[in-house]
C-alpha cells in the first residue's frame, strides 16, 4: 500500500511540472494558507466578501490581475 | 469568486512545483502558476471552473458543484489539513505523532492520506505498526 500510494503520489508531484493545468478543489483546499470569497470593484482590485481561511479581513482590497475582468 | 492562494513565500505542501517559492505577492495554490486554475467563479448556486475539455484550450466550464458542495469539499480540506498541521507539530520520533499521521493515511481522503504517509515514511520506529 505504501508503495502505491508514494508512487501515485509522484505522479500528482509531476503534474506541476509537465501536465495541462487544471483546477482540484482538494488540492487548492489542502495547500492555500488563504482561501477567500472576492467581488469585483470597479477598478483592479477585488473586494474580500469572506475569509474561509487565512486572517484576511472582509472589505481588504487585493489585486490579481490574472483574474481581473477585461475593461 | 473564491480563490485559493498562498501567501508570498509559503510552501506548497502536496505538490511540488518547480522553483523555489515566490516571496512576489500572492500565488496560486494549485501549483501550476497560473491563478485562473486556482478559483472557482459562483453564479445563482452553480460552481465554473478553468479546465480543458479534449484538445480544446482551456476555458471556464461548469464544475458540477453547487455552492453547498463545494463549500462542504473546502471545509473537509482545510480540517484534514488543520489535523496534519498539528501532527506535525509534535516530535518527529514520537508515537503520538505516529499515531495521528496513521489516522490521516485512514481518513478516505487522498490527498490527506499521501501527505500523512510521506511523513510518515520519516517517523522511524514510531511509525512500527500504525498503518495497517
Amino acid at each position: 500500500m505504501i508503495i502505491a500510494t508514494l508512487v501515485v503520489l509522484g505522479s500528482f508531484d509531476g503534474l506541476a511540472g509537465g501536465q495541462e493545468p487544471f483546477f482540484h478543489v482538494g488540492i487548492c483546499s489542502w495547500d492555500a494558507t488563504d482561501i477567500l470569497v472576492l467581488t469585483p470593484t470597479l477598478g483592479k482590485a477585488f473586494r474580500v466578501v469572506e475569509t474561509i481561511k487565512g486572517d484576511m479581513e472582509p472589505g481588504e482590497l487585493l489585486v490579481l490581475d490574472e483574474l481581473a475582468p477585461p475593461r | 469568486m473564491t480563490v485559493f492562494l498562498l501567501r508570498a513565500g509559503a510552501q506548497h505542501e502536496f505538490l511540488s512545483p518547480q522553483g523555489s517559492p515566490s516571496t512576489d505577492g500572492w500565488q496560486p495554490a494549485n501549483g501550476f502558476g497560473d491563478m485562473r486554475f486556482s478559483a472557482v467563479w459562483l453564479r445563482n448556486g452553480e460552481s465554473f471552473a478553468f479546465f480543458q475539455i479534449g484538445v480544446e484550450e482551456a476555458g471556464l466550464h461548469d464544475f458540477s458543484l453547487t455552492e453547498q458542495e463545494l463549500r462542504h469539499q473546502i471545509d473537509v480540506g482545510i480540517q484534514l489539513r488543520v489535523s496534519l498541521d498539528r501532527a506535525l507539530e509534535l516530535p518527529a520520533d514520537s508515537v503520538a505523532r505516529a499515531v495521528q499521521l496513521a489516522e490521516l493515511v485512514r481518513a478516505g481522503d487522498f490527498i490527506a492520506s499521501s501527505s500523512a504517509l510521506k511523513y510518515l515514511s520519516t517517523s522511524g520506529s514510531a511509525a512500527g505498526g500504525c498503518v495497517a
